[in-house]
């Protein structure tokens, strides 16, 4: 029985993944359902979850591999956007600190176990870099997956309107936000917008794949230390 | 029949385009996984790596052309390979039930944040540059 964790977790991710190019709404995101459906099915059919993990298994190795492979998006964005990329690593890098500082305060303020606040430290990255740096941070990289899949569902339907409201009107500078702060999901937004919008949220989503391990393992213990 | 050995022909050097792609990417998982063992880094393996091919191409060593067969499929199909990560997250059922304030504070506070931070920063540096 198991064994059909595979095949179908493809299966049906797919066949959501076709929906989503017919329909093109962010809240009918493939990932988002394929995880929401397996959810379900461990639940309903009360399968183990050590199973369930060995039978995934072979995704843990596509998975690592995926993230050597985002070297080639970032080798091909750095080419294009040398002239800024000092502002773009710093704004990115802004963005990485923000996100990390505002969830350890929210947690902190509503007396979140240590585990949960390391589970919420590396927000605003793409999520196989989340889970390595949660794992890192001793967090739940389960829920930051989940997290993560999440705020960019959120910023892919607000982050537009969010912008505007807040006087961001420049192009290039919606692009890197939505690209920074709302990784993959921003940046599929982005790229459905404008064309200089999707170069800066491409380069924005690879400089935060590459800031959050570099930073937040070094700022988390600093928060630890001084926020409690 | 000539045809066929054509189209063949053409599937077989795809193929092999893929493995070199893979074998490229495996040989700096496999070496950076090593490395992070045996100096006990607490660095993930697979960011070591990710960053050493970005090295080793900005320096011309690796050509682009030899990764991209192999990379684009990888690329495209990456939200799949997490789904079972994320899906583990029914483990956590009760600890997410007794803390849903902090992670819908989190879901909207911290991507708002994010944005504007970054947009406005953004914004005020390309204006003084």
């Amino acid at each position: 029985m198991m064994w059909l964790a595979l095949p179908l977790t493809i299966i049906a991710f797919l066949c959501l993944r076709q929906l989503h190019a017919k329909v093109n709404s962010p809240l009918l995101n493939p990932v988002l359902w394929t995880i929401i459906a397996s959810v379900l099915c461990l639940l309903l059919f009360d399968l183990d979850l050590p199973g369930y993990s060995r039978a995934t298994s072979p995704f843990n190795y596509l998975l690592e591999l995926a993230v050597v492979a985002l070297a080639v998006p970032l080798y091909k964005q750095i080419h294009q956007l040398k002239k800024q990329l000092l502002l773009i690593l710093i704004a990115v890098a802004v963005g990485v600190i923000m996100a990390t500082s505002s969830a350890y305060v929210i947690a902190t303020l509503l007396d979140a176990p240590q585990q949960l606040k390391a589970s919420l430290a590396s927000l605003s990255v793409t999520t196989p870099i989340t889970l390595l740096v949660t794992e890192q941070l001793g967090g739940i990289g389960s829920i930051a997956a989940s997290m993560v899949i999440l705020i960019g569902v959120v910023g892919a339907i607000v982050g537009f309107s969010l912008l505007r409201l807040f006087g961001i009107k420049e192009r290039s500078a919606q692009g890197l936000a939505l690209g920074g702060a709302c990784h993959a999901i921003g940046t599929a937004t982005a790229i459905a917008d404008n064309e200089l919008s999707a170069a800066y949220a491409s380069a924005a989503m690879a400089l935060s794949a590459i800031l959050t391990p570099l930073l937040v393992p070094l700022y988390y213990p600093w928060l630890v230390h001084w926020v409690g | 029949m000539t045809i066929n050995t054509a189209a063949l022909g053409k599937h077989a050097k795809t193929a092999l385009q893929l493995l070199r792609s893979w074998a490229i990417l495996s040989a700096f998982l496999v070496v950076a996984h090593l490395v992070s063992d045996h100096l006990a880094l607490t660095f993930p393996a697979p960011l070591s790596a990710m960053l050493a091919l970005f090295l080793t191409l900005q320096l011309g060593l690796i050509k682009l052309h030899w990764l991209l067969p192999g990379t684009q499929p990888l690329l495209n199909f990456m939200p799949l390979f997490f789904v079972p990560a994320a899906a583990k997250v029914v483990e956590h059922s009760p600890l997410i039930s007794e803390h849903w304030l902090v992670l819908l504070l989190c879901l909207f506070l911290v991507p708002a944040l994010g944005l504007i931070s970054i947009g406005f920063l953004m914004q005020r540096l390309r204006g003084t540059s």
